[in-house]
């Protein structure tokens, strides 16, 4: 153990923020996308159920495939990975930010509409803050599978642990793979874990008990 | 102060409101009644916007409110409370309260002051502001509701059932505090409601509406006393209908023609009277009651008076005693009182000017009472007086004797 520390230590660091820098840059891309187009689209039944229903079909695409697919385009590293795990964050996000805005009670809604709220003040002062558990916990949903999928960002030459994991896969080099997957694991625990935070800490007061907003 | 012009309102090819055309006054307590689907909260909805007339139009103090201004502002000037409360569960008490204010701009003192001015007002403890809508009964939820509905001094408050999902106790203490606060601050309140209680205890004017249309309008009495047709006597109820006889109708219609005499005739005549009266039996009265020239009511005479030892020449006026009289804008309810508290067996009515006009007796309560509560009521024996029914009868209880006797044994 040891030894392999001092053999890969740097770059297993290396890795690891290349690893996280690809998911949560596109982690954050795709939650800028997503949560105002699930706004936008929230007003509308029709129009957000061919939205949910367009990136829906956009994730069953095989992540291997679709990485293959934007390098014509796009070229091999971190871009075109990037650009691909985006398109996955998409879905989860966005499905859950219209739960979220659709989820909220329409006669508190009717009430605030009715005494004198404006739409955006609906969306911002009401809608937003009431559907804000729900949108957390898509961006969190969408946070553990870019971690997970961003793996296969070093097919392309994107780095992060990938390149641990395939290194041992070809070098038929168990600890490699062992490092590779149980960082990938932490990472995805750690991010999870400090999601759960955030969403504690968004969600609005609705009681002075304690415990209850936990 | 709210003029409802030819306003229809269709959804798609079903129409929610009828061309309705009301005139709500400042201050006035307006109830919109029917059943579910006859346009009533739709109506309502139409004042503050929500809903957009799909012809004619809505005028508020003159101004038309499609053109007046723009809607966001209109519903700021307008109160608002639905059924189902809507408070905003992310907000505390204070900031529920003092939502339009705070869209309106005001400072926080002046918020403050508000809030707490009318948190006293319905009965509720300061610290209440620091709560959330979750941690109050829906009774106090209801409470807040109303009083942020007045927070930014609006003048019409528009209520959608705001009662309905309250327990009878709630809701009767709630209509008394939102009847006091309209009266004490002089609002105009649009009072959509189905339960005909509510709308009679609370309401200066009721509307009663079906399928989009007006089937009558007026006061609680106009409602109860002149129902214009089924409808309205069903949504009423016979019970009410029948009670408020004697909560609005005036002795007027239960009175009979007195027997009287004037003042300047002879004890004989008056003993003629009486005698002749006794004999074709018009009514049970005893006494004899004395008018003057101009019919103004001046005494009574009984069958006592008559046999005391007098000259048959001497005027009535000399033997009449003094004679209990009630007005005639007198409700049926209050001569009830008289004549049952008090011990009258009769009570003389008299107009505004003391002239006699008609007379009361015990006899015709009754019957007004018989007819209010009694008049469909059949002793379930009923057929007992015919022959083979009395037969039957009489088998029975043959029978039931000697079964008796046989338990005895």
């Amino acid at each position: 153990m040891s030894g392999f520390i001092e053999k890969h230590g740097s770059e297993l660091i290396t890795k690891i923020f290349e690893h996280l820098y690809i998911s949560l840059t596109a982690l954050i891309i795709g939650t800028m996308i997503a949560v105002p187009i699930g706004i936008i689209i929230s007003r509308n039944k029709k129009v957000s159920q061919i939205v949910i229903g367009v990136t829906s079909i956009l994730q069953t695409i095989p992540s291997l495939a679709l990485l293959a697919i934007v390098v014509p385009y796009l070229g091999v590293g971190r871009t075109p990975a990037i650009f691909a795990l985006v398109i996955y964050s998409l879905l989860p996000i966005l499905r859950n930010t219209v739960l979220g805005m659709e989820g909220v009670d329409h006669n508190t809604l009717d009430a605030a509409k009715g005494m004198g709220m404006n739409p955006m003040q609906l969306v911002f002062k009401v809608q937003l803050p009431l559907a804000m558990p729900i949108l957390i916990s898509g961006i969190r949903l969408s946070g553990t599978y870019v971690l997970a999928w961003a793996t296969l960002a070093a097919y392309i030459g994107a780095g992060g642990m990938g390149d641990f994991i395939f290194a041992g896969l070809n070098n038929y080099n168990i600890t490699l793979i062992l490092v590779g997957t149980i960082s990938i694991t932490t990472m995805t625990l750690l991010i999870d874990y400090l999601f759960g935070k955030l969403e504690n800490y968004l969600t609005p007061k609705t009681s002075n008990m304690i415990g209850d907003d936990v | 102060m709210i003029e409802f012009v030819n306003v229809t309102k269709s959804f798609g090819n079903n129409i929610a409101v009828d061309n309705l055309n009301l005139e709500i006054e400042e201050g006035e307590f307006v109830c919109l009644i029917g059943t579910s689907g006859s346009g009533k909260t739709t109506s309502m909805r139409m004042i503050n916007r929500m809903v957009k007339p799909t012809s004619g139009k809505i005028l508020i103090n003159g101004k038309d409110i499609q053109s007046m201004m723009n809607e966001v502002n209109l519903r700021r000037s307008i109160g608002y409370v639905i059924q189902q409360v809507g408070l905003m569960p992310h907000m505390n008490i204070y900031e529920n309260i003092i939502m339009v204010p705070k869209l309106l701009n005001w400072d926080e003192d002046r918020m403050r002051k508000t809030a707490e001015d009318l948190i006293e007002r319905v009965d509720l403890p300061l610290d209440l502001l620091e709560s959330y809508p979750s941690e109050l009964s829906g009774g106090m939820q209801q409470r807040i509701g109303v009083i942020r509905a007045l927070a930014a001094d609006q003048k019409i408050i528009l209520m959608d059932e705001p009662f309905g999902a309250l327990d009878p106790i709630t809701r009767d203490s709630l209509q008394r505090l939102v009847k006091r606060l309209q009266q004490d601050m002089n609002k105009t309140i649009v009072f959509v409601t189905h339960d005909m209680d509510e709308a009679l205890t609370m309401a200066d004017k009721i509307v009663v509406m079906d399928h989009g249309k007006v089937i009558q309008m007026g006061t609680p009495e106009d409602i109860l006393l002149r129902p214009v047709n089924d409808f309205v006597r069903e949504m009423v109820g016979e019970e009410r209908l029948n009670q408020a006889v004697f909560e609005y109708e005036t002795v007027t219609k239960v009175m009979r023609d007195p027997v009287k005499i004037s003042a300047n005739k002879t004890i004989g005549q008056a003993a003629q009277l009486m005698a002749r009266t006794r004999v074709d039996d018009i009514t049970r009265v005893d006494d004899i009651l004395v008018v003057n020239d101009e019919n103004v009511l001046v005494g009574r005479i009984d069958m006592r008076a008559l046999t005391k030892r007098k000259s048959r020449d001497e005027k009535v006026s000399s033997i009449m005693k003094q004679v209990t009289y009630i007005k005639d804008d007198t409700v049926v309810r209050d001569a009830i009182y008289y004549i049952q508290e008090l011990g009258h067996r009769n009570i003389s009515v008299v107009d505004q000017e003391g002239r006699l006009i008609g007379i009361v007796t015990r006899g015709d309560i009754v019957s007004s009472v018989y007819d209010a509560f009694w008049s469909d009521y059949e002793p379930e024996n009923e057929e007992v007086e015919e022959d083979e029914a009395f037969e039957d009868y009489e088998k029975v209880s043959a029978a039931s004797e000697q079964h008796q006797n046989g338990g005895d044994q």
